[in-house]
């Protein structure tokens, strides 16, 4: 873990390096925050570091300077670089339009020298992408306290930038999320609805 | 102006996509909304294919926008494609192929466009072919004349003659090792082998 921790560290240092912001997103943005316990990672495919920089899947200095500094680096199926540290890194970028959304971009914390997507605005990027109930038991575990008001504007604020039915599946996924997550408000609500 | 698809997917030959034309007899008409006008022109054909793709959620057309991005280095952000959906407005000739309309289904389209765009473009990449000659010599000055090509002045002019190593887009590393797009490998197997003076090995 401390590994991955360098290698991530210094993938992202490079990348500032060459004019870009890198900001982690995804499942590692949670566990580095504490909303996840670490011993989820097992549970991720790889690693996320977002650049919002559409075009610098081109941008060929990128595989140079992770081959000079002695990482491996492959190219996923849609062309994004991938770092073998133990458990893959993936730079993601806006492919099309399959992207995070500036309004959740705002929100990024500083750990350890390294951007990170704040825990709303990640949960709300994640489920622009699948769904995110499956994360609920590990986050109680976990203590922490999501705000659910926070959570929903969030996503109002993204309804600008992405298509329609995509933001009605998320908004249906967060919906979703906080219904497990909070099931006694949801007992609340039923019984002043009866 | 027009695309012929054909170039960018073989599948899609004999398809054209015009771009801003008020009437037209294309496949596929994209009409950009105005602000689109400050865009360049390869971002604008761009615009139109991802447009085209989402009207038709064809897994080809994305796969033909995905290969004209790579190809041309072009992109737009996602921020504008999203815009132009609202703005834009796309005629098709065809009816599309996929009833349901929904964020999974496009998702799927893409991703198989992709992938199948990438097939496309691993075409594009170059192969090392070694050539192992005939043993008799005039044979094999021959087949060297044929790949690599030769000046021959007849008359007071000089001619050009052979050289399907080049004239495929490839070129000679080493005596009897050439580099060639995948592309053209079979066509360079199939003018040796016409000759039986050689035989390949790729690498």
């Amino acid at each position: 873990m401390h590994g991955l921790e360098r290698i991530i560290r210094s993938v992202c240092l490079e990348l500032e390096r060459l004019g870009y912001r890198p900001v982690i997103v995804g499942t590692y943005a949670l566990i580095v925050q504490g909303w996840l316990p670490p011993s989820y990672i097992d549970e991720t495919k790889d690693v996320d570091v977002y650049v919002d920089e559409p075009m610098v899947v081109f941008d060929d200095r990128v595989e140079e300077r992770m081959l000079a500094f002695g990482l491996s680096v492959g190219r996923s199926e849609s062309g994004g670089f991938y770092i073998d540290a133990g458990k893959p890194i993936e730079i993601v970028y806006p492919i099309h339009d399959f992207f995070v959304p500036r309004a959740l971009l705002k929100h990024v914390v500083m750990i350890g020298g390294l951007r990170v997507l704040e825990g709303h605005a990640t949960l709300v990027a994640k489920a622009l992408g699948s769904s995110i109930e499956q994360l609920v038991p590990a986050i109680k575990a976990m203590g922490v306290r999501v705000d659910v008001e926070r959570l929903r504007s969030l996503l109002r604020s993204i309804a600008d930038e992405v298509e329609s039915s995509k933001y009605m599946v998320a908004r249906r996924r967060v919906e979703v999320f906080i219904r497990k997550i909070f099931p006694i408000e949801e007992r609340e609500v039923a019984s002043n609805e009866a | 102006m027009r695309l012929d698809l054909g170039v960018l997917v073989s599948a899609l030959s004999g398809w054209t996509l015009c771009v801003d034309e008020p009437s037209c007899d294309c496949m596929i008409c994209v009409q950009l909304p105005e602000w689109a006008g400050r865009l360049s022109e390869r971002e604008k054909v761009y615009l139109a294919l991802y447009l085209a793709s989402k009207h038709l959620l064809d897994y080809r057309l994305a796969a033909a926008m995905h290969i004209y991005m790579v190809r041309g280095r072009v992109t737009v952000r996602p921020e504008i494609l999203v815009k132009a959906l609202r703005d834009a407005r796309v005629v098709s000739r065809i009816p599309r192929t996929v009833e349901e309309d929904s964020a999974y289904v496009w998702e799927a389209v893409l991703y198989k466009g992709i992938v199948y765009a990438e097939q496309v473009l691993s075409l594009d990449k170059r192969v090392i072919v070694k050539v192992e000659p005939p043993k008799d010599k005039l044979e094999r000055e021959r087949l060297r004349v044929m790949l690599e090509g030769k000046r021959v002045t007849v008359k007071g002019r000089t001619y050009h003659v052979g050289g399907l190593v080049k004239k495929l887009g490839g070129g000679r590393i080493a005596p009897w090792v050439y580099l060639v797009p995948r592309r053209s490998l079979p066509r360079l197997l199939a003018n040796i082998r016409e000759k039986a003076r050689a035989t390949m090995i790729t690498t």
